[in-house]
């Protein structure tokens, strides 16, 4: 399934400026972004619940903007899960089959069943049906309705009738966003597992970092209506293409830095560094990871530390660099943190540097290192 | 070119959906108001091939004939009498079964049940139990009167008590209805309220209604008004079944009228300019409604 | 303080007794009636029971009149109206509160304003129309009027604005055609709209007495209440217990159902307040 310069606006505002975008077959791609990003919009338009203004949608690489869910053989699953109420689990997940399956004439109460073929068909669906429901672990939960299920069974359901009509792609919307937080690790990894077993193209839409970089093959990263960057989870994670990207992935926010360069020499708290690759001055914002940085008693960033956060696993260190420039570095747990005020000095590797434009905030290709003392 | 094709199938969709009812609407609702209209300013007859526009003739008819002017009339005093007994009995019991409820809840429940009957009830077969109930002769309510030494009356044959045995049998048949509604808005009044009010000094419960009751319940008069005066002018199984307008016209109304002049004597433009004057009323108090209702909702 | 409350609370319980004994004064006089000897009814003495159970009233009701066949014919007719309101009002209301096209808010304020017009306005051009196509006298002249029911789209409608859209987005997907959507999934949630619709329009039309005494003349066609008006003005006053046998059962139905699911009744009987 690939998007073409997709391109919708609602009254007035533009809520997708030209996303382009390509789902590999049998691939997990996940569309990662804040609310309002655009990123619930664009799943809409592949499910062909909504049509882009400009722009294609292709699958197989025909377009597809003209046809239903159905037609583009596409399966979604809501945030809401959006279970029918009044429906059995059983009869849940039997719709779309039924729909599929059998004509009009055949769906009807009473006439139906005069049609030759009904009877099979429909034993047909009810075995699938058992099937999906023994593969998700729903056997018992046929006869009841969703009304009677707790959020995780619902939830297992609404993929259930997803899955039952084995779609080309599968569509998530924020599907685990009303589970409690044990249930959500719980269901990442059957969804995970799921995925490796049907083989399908899964699109996940997602708020939540943890759950796209866990899950996918690709993750693009939706800002305000573009893609801000695509591609595996460790390359929006090691080589964020811009300012915005990194700031948005990684559990830590990214220590962010602005810092005036010339070769040979940086300046303010990376008064100690020096730039690799520079060839001639410019104003950059550094960007250093809080869990890339590590105590050193001979490291190049030198400051007072304000602030010891305890987690457990590990502590969260404020350091005071230069007047108005706080850094954040992450220290196992299990070192004791000095007295608030003590002078703490702190090193990185230049791998783990990223460096962007002052204003564009796209990346350079630039470094640091420490300079030679 | 492929989103028109999609957009003219969603197109189709829709009219599927909504075409038949916009149309029946049309062809059910609006056209025959616009014809009533019409047909209000013209001397035809059902059968007539011909008619002649007459202008605000019918109007003028109906004004100054001392026929129309009673229709007219009678309907007024018929609502001015159900509005207020309907409501301020419909109150009562309303409190009345409220205050029940915590104590006997089942009885409560079967007396709401009991005076909400007439409602669910068929009006002309209750109307038939009515006239024998009033029977000069041998009605139980005149036998009762004799009983007690007064005269006996002709309830529905006599001109100047009429009227007023009609309304009685609507404020019967509505205060069940209005009960109901009062009873809804007794139980959004929080209690909370009622506590307060006592801390404050409003220790009799009358006090307590004048407090806290009474204005809390200040939307839902307003809205059990205007319907009972809607249902107030169309007041008809009654007059059809009882008196048919009689004796000499003193229970004419003004559905009953147009109900007589158009499919019974056939002036189909004579009983279009009542329709149009009754129409009117109804419109006047129906826009009241909605205002009302509107203004409810803001009130939540 | 505390006498003085339990003082009011006795006078009310007097009062509320005392009104519901008014209020069930006719059904107790005409079940009365139904069941007396002749003889018994015209006697000056007032017995609010009888003497003995004249069952044979009951027996002539449906001799001499023909009643059975007024009842069917309210069954006809209020089925009938029913289900092509609901037919005309189900499609409606979801496109309006789920779809989104030209001419939306134009419908829904055609909606709104015929909420306004009462029946009665409209009958007199209808009754042209249907005297022009010579259907006066028929089942359809009784049903065809009240097919479009603006009260059915407006209560259908404010109920499916409140359901998740997600539900219908995910029923397009899995493949079912929106007037499958309407059928399988909006109409069955639209449940509890739908009964308070059932029973306003059954008890309006099963009590409807101005439009059948207007289109019908053939005693074969008569609703209830047309019925028990036509017995009432043959028999000319001789026969009041047969008489107030067929109120009490024209009146049954509508009571039964009220009394057995008083709940559904009476909130199906309060929304009709809603219309003009």
């Amino acid at each position: 399934m690939e998007l073409r310069n997709v391109r919708r606006s609602f009254g007035g505002t533009e809520v997708l400026r030209g996303i382009s975008l390509d789902v590999p077959d049998g691939s997990f791609t996940s569309l990662l972004g804040p609310s309002g990003c655009g990123k619930s919009t664009t799943l809409r338009i592949m499910a062909g619940l909504d049509r882009p203004d400009s722009g294609q949608v292709l699958m197989n690489g025909e377009e597809v903007s003209d046809r239903s869910a159905t037609a583009r053989n596409i399966a979604m699953v809501f945030q809401s899960y959006a279970l029918y109420p009044h429906l059995t689990v059983a009869q849940n997940m039997a719709l779309p089959l039924t729909m599929r399956e059998l004509s009009r004439w055949q769906r009807l109460p009473l006439v139906g069943g005069l049609h030759g073929g009904t009877r099979q068909t429909r034993r047909a669906i009810q075995a699938r049906v058992a099937a999906m429901a023994a593969m998700l672990d729903l056997t018992d939960l046929l006869g009841r309705k969703p009304g009677q299920l707790s959020g995780g069974q619902q939830q297992r359901v609404a993929v259930g009738r997803a899955l039952i009509r084995e779609p080309s792609v599968f569509l998530l919307d924020e599907p685990l966003s009303n589970l409690d937080a044990k249930l959500r690790t719980q269901m990442r990894a059957e969804l995970s597992a799921l995925h490796t077993r049907t083989g399908r193209s899964f699109v996940y839409v997602t708020h939540d970092q943890t759950e796209a970089i866990s899950m996918s093959d690709q993750v693009a990263l939706m800002l305000e209506g573009r893609i801000a960057q695509i591609g595996p989870p460790r390359t929006l994670y090691e080589t964020p293409q811009s300012r915005a990207v990194a700031a948005f992935i990684g559990d830590h926010p990214i220590n962010l830095v602005p810092v005036s360069l010339a070769p040979g020499q940086a300046s303010g708290a990376f008064a100690r560094c020096r730039p690799i690759g520079l060839t001639t001055p410019r104003t950059v914002v550094i960007g250093l990871r809080p869990e890339h940085l590590y105590l050193d008693p001979a490291g190049p960033l030198e400051g007072r530390l304000v602030g010891a956060e305890y987690l457990g696993a590990e502590t969260v260190l404020t350091l005071k660099v230069a007047e108005d420039v706080e850094i954040r570095a992450v220290a196992p747990g299990d070192v004791t943190p000095p007295a608030p005020d003590s002078p703490l000095r702190l090193g990185f590797a230049p791998e783990h540097v990223h460096v962007f434009d002052a204003d564009g905030g796209e990346r350079l290709d630039l470094s640091l290192e420490r300079a030679a003392a | 070119m492929m989103g028109g094709a999609r957009a003219w199938r969603e197109g189709l969709t829709t009219l599927w959906l909504v075409g038949p009812a916009t149309l029946a609407m049309t062809v059910l609702i609006f056209v025959p108001v616009a014809l009533v209209a019409m047909l209000s300013f013209t001397d035809y007859q059902f059968g007539a091939r011909t008619f002649n526009w007459i202008g605000l003739q019918n109007f003028a008819d109906m004004v100054s004939s001392p026929l129309g002017r009673r229709a007219i009339v009678n309907t007024l005093i018929y609502a001015a009498v159900v509005i207020p007994f309907s409501i301020i009995l419909a109150l009562l019991v309303a409190l009345g079964l409220h205050r029940l409820a915590r104590r006997a809840g089942w009885l409560s429940n079967t007396l709401r049940a009991v005076y909400f009957l007439p409602v669910a009830a068929t009006l002309v077969a209750m109307a038939i139990a009515w006239q024998m109930l009033l029977h000069p002769t041998i009605g139980p309510v005149n036998t009762a009167l004799v009983a007690l030494g007064l005269p006996r009356q002709d309830w529905l044959s006599d001109r100047g008590l009429v009227l007023y045995t009609l309304a009685a049998i609507g404020i019967w048949q509505s205060v069940g209805y209005n009960m109901v509604l009062f009873l809804a808005g007794l139980s959004a009044i929080p209690a909370s309220l009622y506590e307060a009010a006592t801390v404050d000094g409003a220790e009799r419960p009358w006090e307590r209604f004048w407090t806290v009751t009474w204005p809390m319940l200040g939307p839902t008069t307003l809205f059990v008004t205007v319907i009972t005066a809607t249902t107030a002018f169309r007041v008809f199984e009654t007059v059809a079944t009882l008196t048919k307008g009689g004796p000499a016209f003193a229970s004419d109304t003004l559905v009953y009228a147009l109900y007589r002049e158009g499919f019974v004597y056939f002036k189909a433009g004579y009983a279009s300019a009542i329709t149009v004057v009754f129409f009117i009323f109804v419109l006047l108090f129906t826009a009241l409604k909605f205002r009302v209702l509107e203004s409810r909702v803001h009130y939540r | 303080m505390k006498r003085s409350v339990t003082g009011t609370d006795t006078l009310a319980l007097v009062g509320l007794l005392l009104g519901a004994a008014v209020v069930l004064l006719p059904f107790v006089w005409m079940v009365s009636l139904s069941l007396k000897p002749a003889d018994e009814i015209f006697t000056r003495g007032v017995d609010l029971l009888p003497s003995r159970l004249e069952w044979q009233n009951y027996v002539d009701a449906f001799t001499q009149v023909d009643l059975a066949r007024y009842l069917m014919n309210g069954v006809i007719v209020c089925g009938g109206i029913l289900v092509f309101q609901t037919l005309f009002a189900v499609p409606c209301a979801f496109a309006l509160a789920h779809r989104r096209f030209v001419g939306r808010q134009v419908i829904f304020g055609l909606v709104l304003a015929g909420l306004l017009v009462p029946f009665h306005v409209t009958a007199i051009p209808i009754f042209l129309g249907l005297a022009e196509l010579r259907l006066i006298n028929t089942y359809t002249a009784l049903i065809a009027p009240f097919v479009a029911s603006v009260f059915g789209i407006f209560l259908f409608r404010q109920f499916m604005a409140r359901l998740p859209a997600d539900l219908f987005d995910a029923a397009r997907v899995d493949g079912l055609s929106e007037t499958a959507i309407v059928w399988r999934i909006a109409f069955p949630l639209a449940m509890p709209a739908a009964t308070a619709f059932a029973v306003f329009s059954v008890t309006a039309h099963w009590n409807d007495l101005f439009w059948p005494l207007i289109v019908v003349t053939d005693p074969d066609l008569a609703t209830p209440p047309r019925g028990i008006v036509f017995f009432r003005d043959a028999e000319a006053g001789d026969n009041v217990g047969p008489l107030m046998a067929a109120a009490v059962i024209v009146t049954a139905p509508l009571i039964a159902g009220f009394l057995l699911a008083q709940r559904t009744f009476t909130r199906g009987i309060a929304a009709g307040g809603l219309r003009g």
